[in-house]
């Protein structure tokens, strides 16, 4: 439940970024050499469309990743009373407890960092442009 | 002696496309065929509907706002009609195409011999070895050097050149029987034109494939074309072998693309001959003949649209869109001796003493 | 006729950034490598070469929008090698430039009244003068006044281009740098605007730096062109010159490349397809660069940078060997002091068969 409540969020968001990034995609030319290749429309949407326009999610994905991971599922928690991070932060953050708020903090930062540096490490997989700079 | 069957066979072609400013027509009524083991070039400059024709045969013109009249056939299919399903399996293995920008028209994100092992994957059931070593020959066959190790390189790794060799092998690594290149060498330098020119025209005599070359370069024209069909604002102005078109041209248009190609052979003349004006766009085509606005040559017949047949005698197979005679033309197209070119409006009517146009 | 630019031994280097922890330079792009020429007032030199020789480049730096790394740069006796922008403004009013492709070159998102008006705009022309001007700009080009308040979009690619050169114009220069301004157009197109531009030069007494890869739209704007391979000139000459006599075997490989839009002609010439690709600037060959691809070449060529030699009749060109000159041209000949700091010393030597009324 509080899954999907997380979700519900960023679903939004994501439909909305792939939805443009496909409708730039489809009209590439590349993507009209798969056609002409005699490849069913099924492959060319999958292996074609869909692939290259997934990949600037990606970078997203890692932000949003290490943010809800980092302790950002704030609200969440407490609406369902998960004895989580978020809640902690919460509670810390309304006794005016300044250490735990820090160390939180601290805490988030770093998995935004980590998960930044693992998100340019995939998208070097993922796009082989990129790799040269 | 009976004449070949012609591989493809299109007649009164017509596109168009629903827009904002009503049905636009960009193909308007296109007739050819093409014989097997020859290269039809159809010439035109941009916007005469050279591309949409040749996309439209692979059914690549397919859309919501898109509309098809005529029949196109290769063999007994009939292409404008067929379904989806039959159109992907001629696409690659019987009629190739050969796209422009090959920067942009290989997928940025995908080696090359995958690529190229995806056309052929699609049409034959070979493994993924097969497939490799079948591309790697391909590669070498196009000419890219180390092959081997080339095919696993992405498209941005690669020159220009090597990129547009590719393309090629992709087109031909089914084996087709038509290949239509949509203005192959036009992004590439002239050195590295000439050396790819020179090799597919040998990969297509091999294959004894017959090729449908979209370009607005009279220069590639005079290198590799058999026939070549002059288009103008989306219809076939005049049509012939090499020689009839370069020697003796009937249409004005014709006249005006011969006359504008700067000569080296020749010594330099004091302004570069031009077509005057611009193409009608799309939406606005006069009535009767599209030339009508920019041909000095215009008379009352013109608003009638003439109809594409022979009016050279003994040339049965050159034809033309032009109510003037033969003779006429003969006369009205050399506005220097020996040097052939469309006059100004304005310069024919001072000429005629100055009567009112 | 005044001197208006003069290009000494300009070198523009890119350096090629790598290195696993530290960030060095690794290797350097000679983009543009040890390159003189001069340039007078109502002349215009065309400048040819294809991809990566540097002939972009080599326009950009020249408007100092890129800084050189070596040589200098002279506009009107005055040294804008090094100069700060502020120092550049009164060079910037009368050397403009004209883009490729006509597609990228104008904002999409203003009208074409804005496009042509900007540059007076910011050197402060008020706005009733600007108007006027932008109006018989428009007409000079060939557009009608009207077209002030349309987009880019309306137009056609010549008209656009049409559009890039009124730009052009607009703050009166001296010396305007074409590069590629027809490539992306029509053949037809590519007359009008070609028969444009020299109306417009005559007219208005402007030099013209024409930067092309088709050596047929360049012999009819250029009084001299100058041929271009990675980096360096490899010849300069008279443009008619250029096409009967061509002295360096690149130029008479380029030369060799472009179909003669006549069939017969056209299936009896003998052509020689020059193989490979131009090799990569930042590993430029030893000796004449373009020695790899060369079919005349000999030792000499791999080890010795040949010097840029004059030959009578203001004809310049590097090649140890060269082409369609007879011996006592070559005993005439003379070091130019356009030739590279980097070349030898060597004389230039007949190859036996390649002398001139020797036969083909």
């Amino acid at each position: 439940m509080p899954w999907t409540a997380l979700s519900l969020l960023f679903i939004g968001v994501y439909s909305r970024v792939l939805r443009s990034n496909v409708l730039d995609t489809i009209n590439d030319d590349y993507v009209r050499t798969a056609r002409a290749k005699g490849l069913p429309e099924r492959q060319v949407l999958l292996r074609h469309v869909l692939r290259n326009s997934l990949i600037p999610i990606v970078s997203l994905w890692g932000l949003d990743f290490g943010a809800v991971v980092g302790g950002g599922a704030l609200l969440t928690e407490t609406v369902f009373d998960l004895q989580g991070v978020g809640q902690y932060a919460a509670e810390s953050i309304g006794q005016l407890d300044v250490p735990p708020v820090l160390a939180i903090v601290m805490f988030g930062a770093f998995f935004v960092v980590v998960l930044t540096t693992v998100v340019d490490i995939l998208y070097a997989t993922l796009d082989p442009r990129i790799r040269l700079t | 002696m009976s004449a070949p069957e012609p591989i493809l066979r299109v007649s009164d072609l017509e596109v168009s496309f629903a827009t904002d400013e009503g049905l636009v027509r960009a193909v308007d009524g296109v007739s050819f065929e093409l014989l097997p083991g020859e290269v039809l070039a159809v010439v035109g400059e941009s916007g005469c509907g050279k591309s949409v024709t040749a996309m439209t045969l692979l059914g690549l013109t397919r859309s919501a706002n898109a509309r098809f009249a005529g029949a196109a056939y290769y063999g007994d299919t009939e292409l404008l009609g067929a379904s989806e399903a039959e159109l992907q399996q001629i696409r690659g293995a019987e009629i190739a195409m050969i796209f422009q920008d090959s920067a942009s028209s290989l997928n940025p994100v995908q080696r090359i011999g995958k690529q190229v092992a995806e056309q052929i994957q699609a049409h034959e059931k070979v493994s993924d070895a097969q497939a490799r070593e079948r591309t790697i020959e391909l590669l070498e066959r196009v000419g890219i050097p180390n092959a081997r190790r080339r095919v696993d390189a992405y498209p941005f790794e690669l020159s220009g050149g090597m990129r547009q060799r590719v393309m090629i092998a992709l087109a031909l690594s089914c084996d087709p029987k038509v290949l239509i290149a949509d203005e192959p060498t036009t992004a590439l330098d002239v050195t590295i034109q000439a050396q790819i020119l020179e090799r597919f025209r040998e990969l297509v005599r091999q294959l004894g494939a017959s090729v449908i070359l979209v370009t607005h370069d009279l220069g590639v024209v005079t290198d590799i074309a058999d026939r070549i069909a002059v288009m103008y604002a989306g219809r076939i102005v005049e049509r012939g072998s090499l020689d009839e078109i370069f020697y003796d041209p009937q249409h004005p248009y014709t006249w005006g693309l011969l006359g504008s190609i700067p000569r080296l052979d020749r010594p330099r003349p004091q302004r570069l001959p031009t077509i005057p004006g611009l193409p009608p766009s799309l939406a606005q085509r006069p009535d009767g003949c599209h030339l009508r606005p920019r041909c000095p040559h215009e008379f009352d017949r013109c608003v009638k649209t003439p109809p594409l047949q022979s009016r050279v005698p003994g040339a049965a197979e050159h034809l033309d869109r032009c109510w003037l005679s033969c003779e006429q033309k003969r006369e009205l197209r050399e506005i220097e001796p020996g040097v052939i070119g469309l006059r100004h409006k304005h310069e024919v009517e001072l000429t005629k003493g100055g009567a009112g146009g | 006729m005044s001197s208006l630019l003069e290009v000494e031994h300009l070198t523009m280097h890119f350096p090629v950034r790598g290195g696993t922890l530290i960030d060095r330079e690794v290797a350097k792009v000679h983009a543009v490598d040890d390159v003189t020429f001069s340039l007078v007032e109502g002349e215009t030199l065309g400048l040819v070469g294809e991809s990566g020789c540097g002939k972009t480049t080599l326009s950009r730096t020249l408007l100092r929008l890129l800084k050189p790394t070596g040589g200098t740069i002279r506009f009107r006796g005055t040294d804008v090698t090094r100069a700060k922008e502020r120092a550049l403004a009164p060079m910037r009013r009368e050397m403009q430039m004209v883009f490729q492709d006509p597609y990228a070159s104008l904002n999409p998102r203003k009208r074409v009244g804005q496009i042509v008006g900007m540059p007076l705009r910011l050197h402060g022309i008020k706005r009733e003068a600007r108007e006027d001007r932008v109006a018989e700009l428009l007409q000079r080009v060939g557009l009608a006044p009207e077209h002030v308040n349309r987009f880019p979009h309306e137009f056609s690619g010549g008209q656009r281009q049409r559009i890039g050169v009124a730009r052009a114009l607009a703050l009166d220069p001296r010396l305007i740098v074409l590069d590629e301004p027809v490539s992306a157009l029509d053949v037809s197109i590519q007359a009008q605007i070609v028969n444009l531009l020299e109306d417009l030069q005559e007219a208005m007494e402007l030099a013209y730096l024409f930067v092309a890869h088709d050596l047929s739209v360049v012999r009819h704007v250029s009084d001299r062109i100058a041929v271009m391979y990675l980096g360096k000139i490899m010849e300069l000459s008279p443009a008619e010159e250029l096409y009967s006599k061509p002295i360096h075997p690149y130029a008479e490989a380029l030369l060799g490349a472009i179909p003669i839009p006549d069939p017969k002609e056209n299936r009896a010439r003998e052509r020689v397809v020059l193989p490979g690709e131009p090799p990569n600037p930042m590993n430029p060959p030893s000796g004449c660069v373009f020695h790899p691809r060369c079919e005349y070449a000999t030792d000499v060529c791999t080890t010795v940078e040949p010097p840029l030699m004059e030959y009578p009749g203001g004809h310049l060109a590097a090649c140890h060997h060269p082409l369609n000159v007879l011996p006592r041209e070559v005993a005439m000949a003379k070091r130019s002091p356009a030739s590279p700091l980097s070349a030898g010393d060597d004389k230039p030597s007949l190859l036996p068969e390649r002398v001139a009324g020797a036969g083909a």
